[in-house]
């Protein structure tokens, strides 16, 4: 009886020891001997969210593209006995759910599928997903845009779940729009020798600083037009004054002689992005009708004025000399 | 003695199991006792599922996955856009079968609702959605999706953002059986609510969406309004005529303009210059016309037709007609002036030409005076008046015959003597007899301007003795006129005077 209290006593007290020692030496400190066990048979899992850099920094055109950047989610998991255990899970899927976490004002961004299963693996496993995104004219051209990805995986068993993130770097294109005022009449009646001024407010609507380049177009023979042909003006997404006047100068022919002509002026105005005329906006065209109407005088006329004035005034004098003189001698013919 | 041995053995284990326990080292080498005996743990408690916190959960549920094909859409105003939203299979690469599902003793059936949420920036309205099969019943024949038809019905005042997202809402439906009859015993585990469910069909909590990136394709369209009547213009004016433009389309766009015009109208009309316009906003610009230099126009209507496209689409072309009328009296400014150069260059040709006959006529003879102005017969009329007044009137009378019957005499004698130069003088005399008096106008002209000082004065005398001999040559010539015609004349003079004599006493008595 003795003999087998103190078996049972020796047993006991060995299986304390066995657990104590497993609690000691036991990976990961935690409270219980079944969580330093579990945490023994824990993985972890690790996600890499990949995407194709090319097609995402190839400029997205605001209000007229909707991107899809091409993303991959890699995915394997770790762990002490990973290798050994995870084959007992028999093969299992992992899900991941997929979102978009945060976009900026201008951007509007999708991601599909939303959900992907993705076999349970020491080695790196990959599916695929779409991001779609889309912008509107406020976003600032070459700046870089961000699309944070938000990976969720679900747990499974002693494959730890978690969150990871990832931001997408993209490049908002160039979007050239700009707002003409001509402020007042688009015609004018001037002499020959006189010129007719057409301001022309230009606001820069667009999403760049941009150069606006104008040219008239078929000037008429004998007409001169001037304009000032390349002008930069600022853009609401960056700095500078986004508006700008040019002022259209015409002269009409002036030969000598009477002037009865009227013409078409024809004005056009390209914008492109400051820095890089290849990115060039839609022509934009402005009509002006200027009539020339009167007697053309090189000016020297004044002089041939001024001598018949001489002259009606040396007439007159001479007349009344002339007057006097005979006055004089009808009374010396008298006083005889 | 047992003990003893117990004892040393134990320490001898523990030592043992110190040097080999995974914590030392980072990675185990799976060749380790420990290892060994930790993968025999595992292997024989992972499937004690609710014991240990590593076995594989009891129930998993398969994320359900449903996918939009295609997932970003272009959408247009007044247009119909389809969606196939569905639940894809790996597998196949198409839609998961729906006849796979087969109802278990937990679950009768499963079915799926669709909603399409339409974000808050988007008038209602503007979009309508028809899902085709509106629900999907697991279980029956076919594929797990469901076609989506957006009809786009976006009011004319509204303004859509570019680009936004349209989200499908994905409700699942599960269908229970009568639970009370075979899991009555999970009262007692506390899952009485589960129990509740029995023979609903209640929607499952899990949140299943789609969202689909709307682009807003750019539709252009614009509006031209005209002013509400015709313009009348005059011919040759300038005139601007407003017009109003409305941009009904989805974007913000910038539109050129074009006119055309008949070629034989003489118009000259400039476009509107280019307009940029917000979607709905009304823009006012101008249209320039030059109207035609018609003498006489009695109202001519001139349509002209005026073109918007925008920029981004130049084949998109909308117009309208504005009318002038052009009415009205044209003279050219340049005819009217040469009229007036011409007109004055004939007055003074013709002012000359009396001017010289008036000195001819001069020298020929002197016109008559009035015998009433003559101071002696000035003075007798006056005392006649006072004293007689009849005779006063029949002196005047006869003094205004006498007046007329000199000025016809005067008349008669001046177109004679004036005859007789014109006969005496050769045709080709006149040129130079003009080209004289030209060159004597000018000589005179010129001689204004030559200095006191250096003029030549002849003698005063000299001067007044020439005119004496001129004068005496004139008397000469007016003597040495033909006589014949002279008595001739003064004859036709005395007859006149004698009827009215005449008439004057018959009138008397």
């Amino acid at each position: 009886m003795n003999g087998n209290f103190r078996t049972l006593k020796s047993l006991a007290i060995l299986a304390v020891l066995l657990v104590g020692i497993f609690t000691v030496f036991m990976p990961s400190a935690s409270a219980g001997i079944l969580d330093r066990l579990a945490d023994a048979y824990t993985f972890n899992s690790i996600v890499k969210i990949e995407y194709d850099e090319e097609v995402a920094m190839d400029p997205v055109l605001p209000l007229d593209m909707v991107k899809n950047i091409p993303i991959t989610m890699s995915m394997r998991v770790t762990g002490y006995f990973a290798e050994e255990l995870l084959h007992y899970y028999e093969g299992i899927n992992l899900f991941i759910d997929i979102e978009v976490n945060e976009t900026p004002d201008w951007c509007t961004a999708s991601i599909l599928p939303r959900k992907l299963i993705i076999p349970a693996s020491v080695n790196w496993s990959t599916n695929n997903a779409t991001l779609s995104m889309a912008i509107n004219e406020a976003a600032p051209a070459f700046s870089v845009g961000l699309v944070k990805v938000k990976v969720i995986v679900r747990g499974f068993g002693s494959i730890k779940g978690g969150e990871f993130f990832q931001d997408i770097r993209f490049i908002p294109g160039y979007l050239p729009v700009l707002r003409l005022n001509v402020s007042e009449s688009t015609c004018g009646l001037i002499g020959p020798n006189d010129v007719a001024n057409f301001d022309i407010e230009i606001e820069n609507l667009g999403n760049a600083i941009t150069d606006v380049t104008c040219r008239v177009i078929d000037v008429p023979d004998g007409w001169i037009t001037s304009i000032d042909s390349n002008i930069t003006i600022g853009s609401r997404t960056r700095t500078g004054d986004i508006k700008r006047t040019l002022r259209l100068t015409v002269k009409p022919p002036h030969d000598f002689g009477y002037h009865e002509e009227r013409e078409i002026i024809e004005v056009s105005i390209t914008p492109s992005c400051f820095g890089n005329s290849s990115l060039a906006g839609e022509e934009h065209l402005l009509y002006f009708v200027v009539h020339s109407r009167g007697f053309y005088t090189p000016g020297f006329e004044i002089v041939f004025v001024f001598f018949a004035l001489i002259g009606v005034v040396l007439i007159s004098k001479n007349r009344q000399r002339r007057k006097k003189t005979c006055e004089m001698q009808k009374r010396r013919g008298d006083g005889k | 003695m047992n003990c003893r041995r117990c004892v040393a053995v134990f320490f001898v284990f523990t030592f043992l199991l110190s040097s080999v326990l995974p914590n030392v080292s980072a990675q185990s080498d799976g060749n380790r006792i420990i290892d060994e005996l930790l993968i025999k743990i595992f292997e024989k408690t992972v499937d004690m599922r609710g014991f240990v916190p590593w076995a594989a959960p009891m129930i998993r549920f398969e994320p359900v996955q449903f996918t939009a094909e295609p997932s970003s859409i272009d959408i247009e105003y007044l247009n119909q856009t389809e969606i196939i939203i569905g639940m894809p299979d790996p597998e196949t690469g198409g839609y998961k079968s729906s006849s796979k599902f087969k109802p278990t003793e937990f679950v009768l059936a499963k079915d799926y609702e669709f909603e399409l949420i339409v974000p808050d920036l988007v008038p209602e309205g503007a979009f309508k959605a028809n899902f085709d099969p509106p629900r999907l019943i697991l279980g029956e024949e076919g594929e797990i999706k469901t076609k989506l038809t957006i009809t786009s019905h976006i009011p004319r005042n509204a303004t859509l953002p570019g680009a936004f997202a349209l989200r499908v809402n994905i409700t699942e439906y599960w269908t229970y059986p009568n639970l009370y009859i075979k899991y009555w015993y999970w009262a007692f585990f506390g899952a009485y609510e589960i129990l509740t469910y029995s023979g609903k069909r209640v929607p499952e909590p899990i949140e299943i969406f789609v969202d689909i990136i709307v682009r807003v394709k750019r539709l252009h369209l614009v509006e031209i309004l005209p002013p509400a009547s015709y313009v009348e213009v005059k011919p040759d004016k300038l005139i601007s005529i407003p017009l109003e433009i409305r941009n009904f389309g989805s974007h913000i766009d910038t539109f050129n303009f074009r006119v055309k015009v008949d070629n034989d109208s003489g118009l000259l009309v400039a476009p509107p210059p280019a307009m940029t316009l917000y979607p709905n906003e009304v823009g006012r610009t101008i249209i320039s016309v030059a109207t035609p230099r018609n003498f006489r126009d009695p109202g001519t209507v001139h349509p002209i037709h005026v073109e918007a496209y925008s920029i981004y689409e130049p084949d998109k072309v909308f117009g309208n007609t504005v009318t002038i009328v052009t009415r009205g009296m044209y003279v050219s400014d340049i005819n009217t002036t040469y009229l007036t150069l011409f007109g004055l260059i004939i007055i003074l040709v013709v002012a000359f030409f009396l001017y010289r006959r008036k000195r001819m006529l001069g020298k020929i003879c002197r016109k008559p005076d009035k015998p009433w102005n003559i101071p002696e017969e000035k003075k007798y009329l006056e005392k006649l008046k006072t004293k007689d007044k009849k005779k006063y009137n029949r002196v005047f009378r006869l003094m205004e015959d006498e007046y007329k019957s000199s000025l016809l005499w005067y008349k008669f004698y001046c177109k004679a003597e004036l005859g007789k130069v014109r006969e005496k003088k050769k045709l080709t005399d006149i040129p130079k007899d003009i080209l004289r008096g030209v060159i004597g106008f000018i000589s005179r002209f010129i001689g204004i301007f030559k200095r006191p000082g250096r003029k030549i004065e002849r003698p005063r005398k000299i001067e007044l003795e020439v005119l004496r001999v001129k004068n005496r040559e004139l008397v000469d010539k007016m003597s040495g006129i033909d006589k014949r015609k002279k008595e001739q004349v003064i004859l036709k003079i005395k007859k006149t005077q004698e009827k009215q004599r005449r008439k004057y006493m018959k009138s008397i008595y």
